[in-house]
């Protein structure tokens, strides 16, 4: 049974049971923090490293969460800062620009050690590479975890409106690749 | 969008064996670690902190104002009194003494270089008059020469 996030919260706002409630709150969301950032970055190391990352700021902030969202959001919020911050720097480190950088990650697909060897899955993966890097988590969020709008318009800052485009848009460009190959 | 989702597939992202188990404890590695740290830091600027603190405190004692003077002022009239400052006091007296001297024998330097430059000036005269007179003896001289040269001529002139 998942423990209550107030719960978490409660345990960890004291000293002595702090360790605990983050080992409840790593037990409940470490799946959903991986892979929300395994879909972005697609590597399994760069997102095993994200992760630890994600999971030392929830452990610094998370006395500063006011509750404003819930705290998935909030947690996926992280995850989704970092990885854009991640795939900036690994640009810059390699020297790509958007486009050279997509064709990077689709090579990537095919010798990843730790990605189906499904055909399909493959193509589905590349066509997802190829989309802009907002549009790419956009439609991870909605197509893997079927986040609401709502709730992403919280992670992105985004109105629902413009979510909804950006997704339709991400499926369309999504299905002409699957189609073409 | 119903011919992506027949392709949805959760398990298309692979892990390796147990790794949830190592990832959660490399992070608590971490987090004692930078405990570690913080509280490390935490100690170095209490302590800095509190040392700054004593200085400022001891500052305050030497330099502020007791009993409507301030320390570092009586503390001075006590520093005329001692041998330190007796010693300061005549070694002082000495180098004037020693500037004075000096003084006055610049003052015989200089009186003799006067005396000194008048005389050169008067030499320098002299030998002016001494040089004019040589010129216009030399100038006699050449004149009487020049002169014998003419009478020979001329006596030769005769001859012929």
């Amino acid at each position: 049974m998942p423990v209550d996030d107030q719960y978490i919260l409660a345990l960890f706002s004291k000293e002595k049971t702090k360790e605990q409630a983050f080992k409840l709150l790593m037990d409940k969301y470490k799946e959903v923090i991986y892979f929300a950032i395994r879909r972005v970055v697609f590597s399994h190391e760069d997102a095993n490293d994200i992760t630890q990352n994600v999971l030392l700021k929830i452990w610094r902030y998370l006395d500063k969460f006011r509750g404003d969202s819930s705290l998935k959001t909030w947690i996926i919020k992280i995850c989704v800062n970092e990885s854009l911050t991640f795939i900036e720097k690994k640009k810059k480190m390699l020297n790509l620009f958007d486009d050279s950088y997509a064709d990077y990650m689709v090579t990537s697909v095919a010798e990843d050690k730790y990605f189906s060897a499904d055909k399909i899955q493959q193509l589905l993966q590349k066509a997802i590479m190829l989309l802009p890097e907002k549009q790419k988590i956009v439609f991870t969020l909605r197509y893997y975890d079927e986040m609401p709008y709502e709730e992403m318009s919280k992670v992105l800052n985004t109105s629902v409106g413009a979510l909804k485009a950006s997704y339709h848009f991400a499926v369309k460009k999504v299905e002409e690749f699957l189609a073409k190959h | 969008m119903d011919n992506l989702e027949k392709y949805r597939d959760e398990n298309a992202f692979q892990l390796p064996n147990g790794y949830f188990e190592k990832m959660q404890d490399e992070v608590f590695q971490k987090i004692h670690y930078h405990q570690k740290i913080s509280r490390r830091n935490r100690f170095i600027i209490t302590f800095s902190s509190l040392a700054a603190s004593i200085l400022i405190f001891i500052g305050l004692f030497v330099f502020l104002p007791k009993n409507g003077q301030p320390v570092l002022v009586s503390s001075l009239d006590s520093v005329s009194e001692s041998k330190v400052f007796q010693q300061v006091n005549s070694e002082l007296n000495t180098n004037k003494e020693i500037v004075s001297e000096n003084e006055s024998m610049l003052s015989d330097d200089n009186k003799q270089i006067a005396a000194s430059e008048s005389v050169n000036s008067e030499t320098k005269n002299n030998s002016k008059d001494k040089v004019q007179q040589f010129n216009s003896l030399d100038y006699d001289i050449a004149e009487s020469y020049s002169e014998e040269l003419v009478y020979a001529d001329i006596a030769e002139l005769y001859s012929e």
